[in-house]
């Protein structure tokens, strides 16, 4: 067993290094043992992927691996993973492990030439190759297959280049989820940390598209029994992911005033009124937010509207579009949004006059007079 | 050799003008060119590659000076690379240019060279689409993991279009053209052997437009046929109706396939394996439709008329019409159509009396419904009004479908349960010799009768020698031999001094005659298992016959 841990030690930091400049010393030796490492930890993946003490193990060790700051000499490479380095290593990951290798080596132009060829003659079916190699330049040529099938499809998706393409959202969404998952499994706390990073690292629009996807993908068919096999083509499906996958994801959101704000600001009102319908935490934190900031809006007597003291904050289009989403939606939450209009009403005093009370122009440009349950 | 090196210089130059001309097939000519040529273009990428495996870089450039144009135009063609194997032996190809410590400038260049191309190939760092994989990559996530999500969501995201637009197109309008439909069609046939697109082509395959003329291309059409029939892609069964009730030539092609399966390279299967290939091929349950039971019902009739109604033949279709009927009475949940559907031009109580499962009669009352069934014939055979020379064939036609009771009536004549054997041996007749004018019918009723009793008398005599058997099928009635092997044939498996040389007379025929036997020895074991009989001895008697016979006639072709 320690044997087995020291030799997936090795085969980490060996995956690490692969996309490195570092990655220039190596020889044909180096790319036959990596690869040896990589088929055998494969073969370890298959016979233990079902959970289990051994499995356990294994992750354990993934985890720690994590924590030590990695050996590259002069740059300290931090502990969190470093996108050129690819992400840490995970045990899923091993399943796949020869493709990463040879991919990160094919993608490494500081690889000298006789490496590459080791690896390449390796890919071809006369290759010096024990016959358990052959899968690997299958399994590559598989990939180039699905990618060469991606790009023929792509056009008749119908998206130009200025509109979001759903299809690749709902894939980076299940790609989030599928990570969260992972992290949440090495250490409690991990994912928070992640979607941090992420948070600073991309650029808004784009990370709060992918957020809500990943908030509005259905949940798992069924209950996960303990009979129901992960998915080995796909580990990222719905029904593997476990029945509350987005969990995590929405703890982070209502834990994270800048997020929820930008949410809650630039997302198209009925997307965010679906998000709303379906989770009911995000539901009342929207709502909170969204009278906080009409406080911020007065009346404005030259235009005969309302207007916001800050440029950059809630415009009154923006209140009522929401609130106008929130209406329209399925109960509960319509029936928590005129709910809320109602009691901020009343708390402003409750007027019938325009201009007087941001909440009583707002139900009256939504027709929504009456209370629910009355007349 | 020297022919094959000639055929691939003249052929490299096609393709590479080909590879030129299809640039990375954007256009609808080009990418319908790329679709016709694909199968081709592999086999010749193979040869090249047998060619390549030998060589180093130097060695290549001298053989096909051209060879990294032609390699790199095709690892861009989205069309090529997408299609079977292609994309692995374009991979191996450049695998053996790749110099292993280059000397100079050009080998050097060809390396990077290769290297990028293989890039382009596998990873989705290069693919030039806008923004994607921007997320991805934050998360640390590469094309393993990448790809086969983003084609499974783009498919189901097609196939759910698909379906929608389907029920869109009453009332709200549709959001895809047909032209489209169309084009995606075009675009799948590279993909067809790639599971993870199977959703795709069941929603295509299953999509009704408007328009009664056919929107799918029709090299799409073939090249699903040939895909499901080579077994390379597991279609739902209702995807197969669809495809062959909307594509005439590839109903035709699946039949055609059934049949030189059973016939020709299965020439000995049982008609329990019979059953097996049958069902696999889904036609039985296709067949439930009357549009696609008619053709398939057209192709056995010109079977039958060219091979002049050889055993093997009726069998196929004795045993395809036991699947089907298996299958027609399992449909309850869907629309049954009437009967008269699929014989339209019989008569409704001919088709009912056939249609009777001899399982669900006891054996006691099996004499009187073959009576019945003989009234019936006899009374459409002889009656004027339906006396046209087509009205006749399509009743001997039905009656072949069911010949399982011309197999039994063979049977109750030996075991002499029959009150009236006149009745079960003019369904024999008929069954063997159905275009009988009414004096040749008088003729042959009355050789018949003769030769039974020839038979019969058979059963007392002993020793039996194969002089006997002789005797029998000699040439004193030419017209109705194949009648008078079946009745011997039932003999020699009833009687036990009759089969104990039972071998010895079947090798003594000819090579027709005996595997005329063999077929009907094979049939008679098969009804006698499927209807439980208790003729336990005989049964067994014959399956051992028949492995022996077998056996011998291999060696014999051996020899």
């Amino acid at each position: 067993m320690e044997v087995l841990l020291e030799q997936l030690e090795r085969f980490a930091e060996v995956l690490a290094v692969s996309r490195t400049r570092h990655a220039s010393s190596w020889g044909r030796v180096a790319v036959r043992r990596s690869l040896c490492w990589a088929r055998y930890l494969r073969h370890v993946h298959g016979r233990f992927r079902l959970r289990g003490p051994v499995r356990a193990a294994l992750e354990g060790r993934l985890r720690r691996l994590r924590l030590r700051p990695a050996p590259l000499g002069g740059d300290a490479a931090p502990a969190a993973p470093c996108p050129e380095s690819g992400p840490p290593l995970s045990f899923e990951g091993l399943g796949c492990g020869e493709q990463l290798l040879a991919l990160g080596l094919l993608e490494n132009a500081s690889l000298p030439s006789p490496a590459l060829h080791e690896l390449l003659q390796r890919l071809r079916p006369e290759g010096p190759a024990e016959p358990s190699e052959e899968g690997l330049g299958n399994r590559l040529a598989e990939l180039a297959r699905r990618r060469a099938a991606s790009q023929l499809l792509r056009p008749l998706l119908g998206s130009g280049p200025a509109q979001p393409d759903p299809v690749l959202r709902r894939t980076e969404a299940e790609l989030l989820l599928l990570r969260l998952r992972q992290e949440a499994e090495a250490e409690p706390g991990a994912e928070a940390l992640l979607l941090d990073r992420l948070w600073q690292q991309l650029p808004q629009p784009r990370w709060l598209a992918v957020v809500a996807e990943a908030l509005l993908l259905p949940p798992a068919p069924g209950p996960r029994g303990a009979a129901c096999a992960p998915d080995e083509d796909d580990p990222g499906s719905p029904s593997d992911l476990g029945p509350a996958p987005a969990a995590p994801l929405l703890a982070w959101l209502l834990s994270r005033p800048a997020p929820l704000a930008a949410l809650c600001r630039l997302l198209p009102a009925p997307l965010l009124a679906s998000l709303a319908g379906r989770h009911a935490d995000l539901a009342e934190a929207c709502l909170d937010l969204l009278w906080d900031w009409a406080g911020h809006l007065h009346f404005d007597l030259t235009k005969g509207a309302w207007v916001g003291s800050d440029p950059e904050g809630l415009t009154w289009e923006r209140l009522r579009d929401c609130f106008r989403c929130f209406c329209q939606a399925p109960a509960p939450l319509s029936l928590q949004a005129r709910i809320a209009l109602d009691s901020c009403r009343a708390r402003d005093g409750g007027f019938e006059a325009p201009g007087l009370s941001v909440w009583t122009d707002l139900e009256r440009e939504l027709g929504v007079e009456e209370p629910p349950g009355e007349g | 050799m020297a022919q094959d090196t000639l055929d691939t210089s003249l052929n490299f130059e096609f393709w590479l003008n080909k590879a030129v001309a299809w640039g990375q097939a954007t256009t609808l000519e080009s990418q319908q060119d790329v679709c016709l040529h694909l199968p081709q273009l592999q086999k010749f990428l193979q040869q090249i590659y047998e060619t390549l495996k030998h060589m180093d870089f130097h060695t290549a450039i001298q053989r096909f000076p051209l060879i990294g144009q032609l390699l790199g135009r095709l690892c861009w063609n989205p069309f090529v690379i997408g299609y079977d194997e292609n994309q692995k032996i374009l991979m191996w190809c450049l695998c053996c240019l790749y110099c292993s410590e280059p000397w100079n400038t050009i080998e050097l260049e060809v390396n990077i060279w290769i290297r990028s191309l293989l890039c382009h190939l596998l990873s989705s760092s290069k693919l030039g689409l806008n923004e994607v994989g921007t997320v991805s990559q934050a998360l640390g996530y590469t094309s393993p993991d990448y790809y086969p999500k983003l084609l499974k969501n783009m498919v189901l995201s097609l196939a759910n279009e698909l379906r929608v637009n389907h029920l869109n197109g009453f009332s709200i309008g549709k959001t895809i053209p047909d032209k489209q439909i169309k084009a995606m069609s075009l675009l799948c046939i590279p993909l067809l052997t790639l599971p993870d697109i199977l959703p795709l082509l069941e929603a295509l395959l299953t999509y009704q437009g408007d328009e009664s003329k056919e929107i799918l291309c029709s090299e799409f059409l073939e090249g699903v046929n040939e895909s499901f029939l080579q077994k390379k892609i597991a279609l739902s069964e209702s995807a197969v109706l669809s495809l062959w009730l909307r594509h005439l030539p590839s109903l035709e092609k699946a039949t055609l396939h059934l049949f030189e399966n059973l016939i020709s390279r299965h020439r000995n299967a049982s008609p329990e394996e019979m059953e097996c290939f049958i069902k696999d091929s889904l036609l039985p349950q296709a067949a439930c439709h009357p549009s696609i039971f008619r053709i398939v019902d057209e192709i056995f009739w010109n079977a039958l008329l060219e091979t002049n109604g050889t055993s093997e033949v009726l069998t196929v279709i004795q045993v395809f019409t036991r699947c089907f009927v298996q299958a027609f009475q399992k449909n309850n949940d869907q629309l049954k159509f009437p009967l008269k559907s699929y014989f339209p031009y019989t008569s409704p109580s001919l088709i009912m009396v056939l249609l009777q499962n001899p399982k669900d009669l006891p054996r006691g009352l099996w004499c009187q419904h073959l009576n019945h069934i003989s009234e019936i014939l006899k009374k459409i055979v002889e009656d004027q009004s339906t006396q046209s020379c087509r009205s006749l064939f399509e009743h001997w036609f039905l009656f072949i479908h069911f010949g399982e009771w011309a197999d039994i009536a063979a049977e109750e004549l030996l075991m002499l349960r029959a009150e009236s054997p006149a009745t079960l041996l003019w369904l024999l007749a008929f069954y063997y010799n159905p275009h009988d004018q009414n004096q040749q019918r008088t003729q042959t009723m009355v050789d018949a009768a003769e030769a039974h009793g020839h038979i019969m008398k058979l059963f007392g005599r002993t020793p039996l020698s194969v002089k006997d058997l002789q005797d029998v099928t000699d040439t004193r009635h030419p017209r109705i031999q194949r009648l008078i092997r079946h009745l011997l044939l039932n003999f020699l498996l009833l009687s036990p001094d009759g089969y104990k040389i039972a071998q010895e007379f079947i090798i003594t025929q000819t090579d027709e005659i005996a595997s005329e036997l063999l077929n009907l020895i094979a049939r008679i074991t098969y009804r006698w298992n499927r209807l439980g009989v208790e003729t336990q001895r005989p049964a067994k008697l014959a399956k051992d016959l028949l492995q022996e016979l077998q056996c011998y006639t291999m060696k014999s072709e051996f020899l």
